[in-house]
């Protein structure tokens, strides 16, 4: 009998601990999420182009490795896609539900649903949220384009497992934690292309309202470093945002009113990006960026914007300063994306996606140019394409995904085991050839070798 | 009249990156200039990394500075391979296998193959005068310690408080202008014990 006691007492202590710690927990989820930094863990992305399901986990930098036409960049953009896709209208996430060129034409996932998960910190809260789409179709009398599925999930960083907060496995229901002491049970009608997110945001008083939000608003960006960088400082037909001062982030022709703007906004972080170009590219000695009033307002119906800015290079062997339009491709381009990585750190920038980060990079400052973005993005994280052995080489295998040859034409990514790690490297050095080639020989041999792809990629 | 009789000694010191060539110069120059004795005719050849070390060493040897000591009438006796204990965030992965390059070298008839290892990496050395690095930094105030775990998140955090940001390479040149070569021989006396007996150092 005492025995019996004990135990229900026992039990009974157990469930109060366990009432505490998820009064804690929920507590501490209404923080506000606003002046918190994001950090994205791993994306996960399938049913879009060519690709079927790819997990990411993000690092400081990332780079993903793989042939032409494999899907390292229908990658970047699907993260990109579903991100706007978050905080669209619900109208225009029908008509983003129809988007051609991202609908999977492969005959291996031609039924696939659309689908984005994306797990990450903030501040001492872990969270996972994702949704999925039927993309539009045309046959059968059935248009597609709904949302099918939508989930988040939250916990303490110190908690083992997750408590499902948002949970939606059909199209126009979805069940909800509505209160602090709830549970997953609160049912709330949904339509094709709302989120659940969207509902929650009008809700007041939600405890996890500020977690929601910070979900919302997480910020990604994508910079094409494969353009040719001559329109990228200063544009002929400056936008009317370009008045005044402003370090929000640039757009392609806004370069040069971005470094303006530093100079006068923040001067020791126009000084850091100053001398870290000066410092890399010994060819240039000095830069300032130049703003160009061309004529005085006059009384016309319409003003045309008539500010322009420019940056005024000193080149080492050059008599005189030059447009920044005189100096090299490789230089612009260089000049182009420290400037983003900066504007990404200052603009909270959660993650930074660059395509082949290499290009027009020569391969002795690729090195540095990694510190250097890296240093300069500060605690926004990096991922790069790449078809560079000398960029590989220089970052830790764990942070390469390597596009594998599949049967079926659908991209996947893979990385090599931890355990396979130093076998990798020893073979690499007894070959005495980089690890950067070595893992090129080795994505290309996978091709007939599935063994290998076994033994040593997961 | 052609000379004839023994050749004089050469040693050569492969460093793997820039900082390194810069340091083991500079180093070589203090030696010069503060030895007691003649020190050794030497050079300090850089490998630009270390993907195929033992070719590149043996190629080198065999092809250039090997010849050209014995056109000077000087033989090259003793190689001296300097590298970091540790690797830093984005240096190149794979290991050397230094029992080969020893093993290579040695075929060439060279007599001696010695070790620097820098423990853990350039920049630990380097801010061994840390007064100096501050000077070169302008910056008013020695901090008393730096965050970071490694001596390049070190010199890292150090280069920020003046807005810079540390470059492998392109940073030292400048910096070892002020810097004091001999605070950090002091310091790094075991490290440097056998070059410096291979060189003839006497300070």
């Amino acid at each position: 009998m005492k025995m019996k006691n004990f135990r229900k007492r026992n039990d009974l202590l157990r469930f109060l601990l366990e009432i505490t710690k998820n009064k804690l927990f929920l507590r501490s989820i209404r923080k506000n999420y606003d002046i918190m930094e994001i950090s994205v863990k791993k994306i996960k992305v399938g049913g879009v182009t060519n690709i079927k399901d790819v997990e990411i986990p993000m690092e400081k930098l990332t780079a993903l490795v793989a042939p032409n036409n494999y899907g390292k960049s229908n990658f970047l953009v699907a993260v990109e896609f579903a991100l706007q896709f978050m905080t669209a209208t619900s109208e225009t996430r029908l008509s983003m539900m129809s988007t051609r060129n991202l609908i999977p034409i492969n005959k291996s996932m031609e039924d696939a649903p659309f689908s984005f998960e994306i797990e990450g910190s903030m501040g001492d809260t872990r969270f996972v949220y994702g949704f999925s789409f039927e993309w539009a179709r045309t046959n059968g009398g059935d248009q597609g384009c709904r949302l099918v599925s939508e989930s988040l999930k939250l916990k303490q960083a110190s908690e083992l497992k997750y408590k499902v907060f948002i949970k939606r496995e059909e199209t126009e229901r979805a069940l909800i934690i509505a209160t602090s002491r709830g549970r997953c049970n609160k049912e709330i009608v949904v339509d094709r292309s709302t989120l659940v997110i969207d509902k929650l945001m009008n809700m007041d008083g939600l405890f996890y309202l500020d977690a929601v939000k910070a979900i919302r608003s997480i910020n990604v960006k994508r910079v094409n470093t494969l353009e040719n960088p001559d329109g990228i400082f200063s544009s002929p037909y400056p936008s009317a945002a370009m008045s005044g001062y402003s370090v929000a982030m640039p757009k392609p022709g806004e370069i040069g009113f971005f470094i303006n703007s530093l100079r006068h906004l923040d001067a020791d972080k126009y000084e850091l990006l100053r001398n870290t170009i000066v410092d890399l590219l010994p060819n240039i000695e000095d830069f300032e960026p130049v703003q160009v009033d061309l004529s005085p307002k006059t009384d016309v119906p319409f003003q045309l914007p008539n500010t322009y800015f420019d940056i005024r290079v000193k080149e080492r062997f050059n008599n005189q300063y030059t447009s920044i339009n005189n100096v090299s491709t490789g230089s612009k381009k260089i000049l182009f994306v420290l400037t983003m990585s900066l504007a990404a750190s200052l603009n909270r920038v959660d993650l930074l996606m660059f395509e082949e980060l290499e290009n027009s990079v020569h391969p002795r400052l690729l090195q540095n140019l990694l510190q250097v973005v890296t240093e300069l993005a500060g605690d926004t994280k990096i991922i790069t394409t790449s078809h560079s052995p000398y960029l590989v080489k220089y970052l830790s295998p764990d942070n390469i995904q390597l596009g594998l040859p599949t049967h079926t034409g659908v991209a996947e990514f893979k990385t090599i085991k931890p355990s396979k790690v130093n076998k990798v490297l020893r073979q690499a050095s007894a070959e005495e050839v980089s690890i950067g080639e070595y893992l090129f020989d080795m994505m290309l041999d996978a091709e007939a070798d599935d063994e290998m792809m076994n033994e040593y990629f997961a | 009249m052609k000379k004839t009789g023994p050749n004089k000694p050469h040693v050569v010191i492969f460093v793997e990156g820039d900082t390194d060539k810069v340091f083991f110069d500079r180093l070589i120059q203090f030696y010069r200039e503060h030895s007691t004795t003649e020190v050794v005719s030497c050079e300090v050849r850089n490998l630009r990394g270390v993907t195929r070390y033992t070719n590149k060493i043996v190629g080198k040897l065999q092809n250039d500075i090997c010849p050209k000591a014995l056109k000077k009438g000087m033989a090259v006796t003793a190689v001296c391979c300097s590298y970091d204990t540790d690797v830093f965030e984005y240096a190149e992965r794979p290991v050397v296998d230094w029992n080969k390059v020893e093993r290579e070298v040695k075929k060439l008839g060279i007599r001696e193959f010695c070790h620097v290892r820098v423990e853990q990496m350039m920049e630990d050395w380097l801010l061994d005068d840390m007064a100096g690095i501050c000077a070169y930094l302008k910056l008013k105030k020695v901090p008393e310690s730096l965050s970071g775990e490694t001596g390049y998140q070190k010199m890292q955090s150090l280069f920020k408080r003046a807005n810079k940001i540390y470059l492998k390479g392109n940073s030292i040149t400048p910096m070892l202008a002020t810097i004091d070569v001999s605070v950090i021989r002091q310091q790094r006396q075991t490290s440097l014990a056998r070059l410096e007996a291979i060189l003839n150092v006497s300070i």
